[in-house]
């Protein structure tokens, strides 16, 4: 439903876009936990899982700061068995070989940095695989572009629960990937679809597509990053502070910033087809 | 107060009975021209200092003891008369006032200033009558009465783009806007480029900030009060324009001539056609249109009826794929009676509808909104003696909000069809007011407005575990939507009552005139408002929500103290007031965090009640007299806003501290002027300078990568990091616009009168930031402030004509 705002900032008539140079303050500096577990469900054999920590930085700023030294695990809450991350180098990502997480599992992270610990717990959510994949070619605000569509089956919700859904296309010419995010609110059970379209699309080259299950928690707080990111426009929403799902428990007013999440991803590579 | 007020017209209806016989004089005052009857015209008897004016409907009556008496009927831009009549009956005086030409104008302006302001304890209303509305600064071709409104005092916009006005920091949902007594939803087309007046068809506008009348209750900022012409009685006339971006035709004329009359009116832009010269934007179509139409009825001495009908669309369409349409509707018919040469009535029903709809090709849908009402008022004023007079009345509302409503727009889209709950509600409401002069120095109105809510049923009402819509999840520090609790959950007929809401608004209002050129005033008025416009975005955008108040949602409450002073300086020829004001509102709405609105069935999910609170000091200075006009008016005021937790660790927003709302405007100056050069040539020049609209800037960044591989540059997402809410503020807003008008000269009198209006908006182009956005460069992958500004330089042309 963000479509409608969005497209409703495309238009406007003799709208005027600029670069400005706007000075900005920078505020306290806080811990980032962005904990990503990825399980690709079509891929065999042991997947190498890496959690980043860093810390904020200036908005204008172009590097980002590691934070080095610090303990990474993840417990599995059932049964509390331990999977301990390690550093790679002093890039401030950790990383394991030995993390298989499983589908409806609550996972708790924990990171010790600088004398502080912080924990987060989510639940390891699964994905709909990609049934069918179309490419067409449409007209777009008048420019000629490639649209590649790809379909899944949603299962059917029962009352009060539902679907949530991210994805992620990524191709060589896009210098930032391109996201989206869905519940099955109005397509319950339904065959819906992911698309992306360019004019940019050129036949052999590889669109990929990460898709991926979410909880509620983190749909919405992606549609909150969404918002912060994209904020603005004539008819923009009061960015919000984005609050993840974890917690500083040494200091609770000190909250980290990032979000620990686990899902089952579909990772498809599709290489564009030429146009007839 | 009730009691004090009954106990206090007892004794004055005594005194009256034990005074000399007195009479009354009343009538009709009318333009000579075209029988349209004038409203606001002062009737006065200069030795007795007492006098009335004419009311909505052009009626005046004034009750005095026998004798002989200088009467002087005077109205801004028309010859006043001067007249001795006897009185020793009760009798009946019509007036036609003849239109001024400009040679006689200063006598006309000075004889009323020294009237106008002083005599009546109104304060905190702007009253812009026929021959003001003519010379109102033109921008893009056209009068725009809202961009006229924002150059008062305490009137200002949210910025650029933003549709209608903001009253005192008063919300835009907080203005009753009134059209021939119908209530209108919004006040202009195309995100605040025009307003939904058709200028040409309108006859009077009234503009309360303050001080608020008793007859008018359900918004509490502010009442615009805009009445139509009623149409030519004598002569049939076509006036219309023609510019580069919109133009407007009306026809006027008597159906039987001195007893009945039409008016139509019809307006549209085309601007859109320019896009078509773009290969890139040529299937977009973008306009508006509107349509006035007007009927009365002189059917005797005693009644008149009236049906009047206003018909707006907004249209958009995005090479297809996206469709847009959105306005008002609304039809009413008056019936005015006169009971006796005292006691004037008026009675109308509406019919009002605001309708708002979207189609998304793309995706599929089809949605639809709005909301329909059916209105019924009566009203009483009882001209009781020439220092007391009482105005009382009735008025029900029953609401129908259609929240929205979903539809699959194609066969093979994934949407499925859905409603939101319809929603119903009946407002209604009694007053009481009276105006009365104590002395020649002092005079007060009082009164009170009783109104009552009542929700009522047609939708199931959800319960919520421990009661909570929205809950607190004190370990993540953030809000969410609350679980539903079907067991706590009741299904409300049609009809049924859900939750009843009562209004107690107290009104007062007083002024203290020492002498002839100095007057202070002062007032306080309550106000309930019992709908509200859920709205995430600075300006309403056309897909926010009107909600009506019930089991979760209470009534708004505000109290408004004011206090001014006025002064006439040099006769009239220029004149100073200002005016302090302080307002709180109780049970102001704000969103949580995370909140989606779009297709949102339970709105107590996802807004939080606080309060807001607005001061300033308004200060203005204006130039009544000579060739060049003008007037300067000064805003100083600071509008914030607060929402604490309620549940135990709730943080609430800004962790329930104050911050600025999103109408604050700290500076708000406007410079208006006109120069009269000679018969053929007219200018205008209109400055505007806001301070910037509050907005929450990023202190910091981050990044994330949700697919985990880090060696990827493009799979980074970088985050920004925002401040306090609306801790900073956007560049200031400026802008100036000017105008020439020419008329050529014509040999003869001819029926065919035309002139050409040469207008600028934005003369040097001043990129004034409708937002400032942040993002990451696609093209380096920086991050970077982007301003999005809207309307730059802006030149129009239109050919205005009237035969």
């Amino acid at each position: 439903m963000k479509y409608i705002y969005l497209a409703i900032t495309i238009f406007l008539f003799t709208a005027c876009e600029d670069v400005i140079d706007l000075p900005l303050q920078e505020g306290p500096k806080r811990l980032v936990i962005d904990a990503n577990i990825n399980l690709d469900m079509n891929a065999v054999g042991s997947q190498e899982q890496a959690i980043r920590l860093t810390e904020t930085t200036g908005f204008y700023e172009t590097f980002i700061p590691p934070a080095n030294g610090a303990t990474v695990k993840i417990t599995r809450k059932s049964n509390n068995d331990e999977f301990t991350f390690l550093e790679s180098g002093t890039s401030g990502i950790y990383k394991t070989l030995s993390f298989l997480p499983i589908v409806g599992e609550v996972y708790e992270l924990t990171v010790i940095y600088n004398d502080e610990t912080f924990t987060a717990e989510e639940e390891m959510m699964a994905v709909a695989n990609i049934d069918s994949t179309s490419q067409t070619t449409e007209n777009f605000f008048g420019t000629e572009v490639i649209k590649v569509e790809h379909f899944f089956q949603d299962p059917e919700s029962e009352e009060g629960q539902g679907n949530f859904y991210i994805n992620q296309f990524n191709y060589p010419t896009f210098l930032i990937d391109s996201y989206g995010a869905r519940s099955d609110d109005f397509s319950d059970g339904q065959l819906n679809s992911i698309f992306e379209q360019s004019e940019d699309f050129e036949p052999g080259e590889v669109l990929t597509l990460y898709f991926y299950g979410a909880s509620k928690q983190y749909f919405n707080y992606f549609n909150l990053l969404q918002d912060q990111i994209q904020s603005g426009g004539p008819f923009g929403t009061p960015p919000a502070a984005v609050k993840g799902n974890c917690i500083n428990t040494t200091n609770p007013d000190l909250k980290p910033l990032g979000y620990f999440r686990l899902s089952e991803m579909v990772k498809l590579r599709y290489t564009i087809e030429p146009i007839e | 107060m009730k009691k004090n007020i009954l106990i206090l017209l007892f004794f004055i209806v005594c005194s009256n009975s034990y005074a000399q016989e007195t009479y009354t004089i009343s009538g009709v005052i009318s333009e000579k021209s075209s029988g349209e009857t004038l409203i606001g015209v002062n009737v006065i008897f200069p030795e007795q200092q007492r006098g009335t004016v004419t009311n909505g409907y052009g009626f005046y009556s004034i009750t005095l003891p026998t004798g002989a008496y200088d009467i002087e009927i005077s109205y801004l831009g028309y010859q006043s008369i001067s007249k001795k009549i006897v009185l020793t009956k009760s009798i009946k005086a019509n007036f036609s006032l003849e239109f001024a030409s400009e040679l006689i104008d200063e006598v006309v302006v000075k004889s009323n200033s020294r009237i106008q302001n002083l005599q009546k304890p109104q304060m905190s209303v702007h009253k812009i009558g026929v021959s003001t509305i003519k010379e109102m600064p033109v921008v893009l071709g056209e009068v725009d009465i809202i961009k006229s409104i924002q150059l008062l005092p305490g009137v200002t916009s949210a910025g650029e783009g933003a549709s209608g006005f903001n009253v005192r920091g008063g919300g835009e949902d907080q203005n009753l806007i009134l059209l021939d007594e119908a209530t209108l939803f919004s006040s202009s087309h195309l995100f605040g480029f025009f307003s939904i007046f058709n200028a040409d068809a309108v006859k009077d506008i009234k503009l309360y900030k303050g001080g608020i009348p008793a007859k008018y209750g359900g918004r509490v900022s502010s009442v615009l009060d805009v009445r139509q012409k009623d149409g030519n009685k004598k002569e049939h006339h076509l006036t219309g324009g023609i510019g580069l971006i919109s133009s407007r035709l009306m026809a006027e004329g008597p159906i039987k001539e001195d007893k009945s009359s039409y008016l139509i009116a019809g307006r549209g832009s085309y601007a859109h056609l320019f896009l078509k010269l773009n290969p890139e934007t040529k299937d977009n179509t973008i306009y508006f249109y509107d349509l006035n139409t007007k009927l009365n009825f002189d059917l005797d001495e005693k009644n008149k009826l009236y049906f009047s009908g206003y018909f707006g669309r907004d249209h958009f369409n995005i090479d297809n794929l996206f469709t847009n349409s959105y306005g008002n509707q609304t039809f009413n018919v008056r019936w005015n009676h006169l009971f006796s040469d005292k006691l004037f009535s008026n009675l109308t029903l509406i019919y009002t509808e605001y309708k708002y709809f979207l189609n998304l090709d793309f995706i599929g849908f089809d949605w639809d909104s709005g909301i329909q009402n059916f209105n019924l008022k009566y009203d009483f004023k009882n001209y009781i003696s020439d220092d007391f007079s009482l105005s009382y009345g009735l008025s029900g509302i029953h609401y129908h909000f259609n929240p929205g409503e979903i539809t699959p727009s194609k066969s093979d889209s994934p949407i499925i069809a859905d409603k939101l709950d319809q929603k119903y509600a009946l407002e209604t409401a009694v007053y009481i007011e009276a105006e009365q002069s104590l002395s020649n120095q002092f005079s007060m109105n009082y009164g009170v407005r009783i109104s009552s809510f009542l929700r009522l049923g047609g939708q199931t009402i959800y319960g919520y575990d421990e009661d909570e819509p929205i809950t607190f999840n004190e370990t993540l520090g953030i809000y969410e939507e609350g679980s539903i609790n079907q067991d706590n959950s009741t299904y409300y007929g049609r009809g049924e009552v859900i939750k009843p809401f009562y209004g107690f608004e107290p009104r007062f209002a007083m002024s203290y005139k020492p002498n002839e050129n100095n007057a202070f005033k002062a007032s306080y008025n309550r106000m309930f408002q019992y709908i509200h416009l859920i709205s995430n975005t600075v300006s309403a955008a056309p897909l926010d929500v009107w909600t009506p108040s019930g089991t979760y949602v209470e009534p708004q409450i505000l109290d408004q103290y004011a206090v001014g002073y006025f002064k006439n300086l040099k006769d009239g020829d220029y004149s100073i007031e200002t005016e302090v004001y302080y307002k709180d509102v109780q049970n102001r709405l704000d969103y949580r965090d995370g909140a989606n609105l779009i297709a949102q069935n339970q709105i107590e999910t996802i807004v939080l009640s606080g309060k807001s609170r607005s001061y300033g000091l308004e200060l203005s200075l204006k130039k009544n007299t000579g060739n060049f006009k003008g007037w300067i008016s000064y805003t100083l005021s600071n509008t914030e806003q607060k929402v604490e937790g309620t549940t135990p660790g709730a943080t609430g927003i800004n962790n329930g501290n104050w911050y600025k709302s999103p109408y604050h405007k700290l500076h708000d100056i406007s410079v208006t002027t006109s120069y009269f050069l000679n018969k053929k040539w007219r200018f205008g020049a209109n400055f505007v300078y806001q301070s910037g609209r509050p907005v929450t800037y990023p202190n910091g960044q981050y990044t994330t990568s949700l697919n985990g591989d880090y060696a990827e540059v493009s799979s980074t997402l970088s985050v920004p990091v925002f401040s306090q809410r609306n801790e900073f503020q956007l560049p200031s807003y400026h802008h100036l616009d000017i105008a020439a008008t020419y008329t050529p000269k014509q040999k003869k009198p001819r029926k065919w009168k035309g002139e050409w209006v040469f207008s600028i908006y934005n003369l040097y182009g001043r990129r004034n930031a409708a937002s400032i956005d942040f993002r990451t460069n696609e093209d380096t992958g920086q991050n970077e402030a982007v301003r999005t500004s809207i309307f730059g330089f802006t030149p129009s042309f239109t050919y205005n004509f009237k035969f």
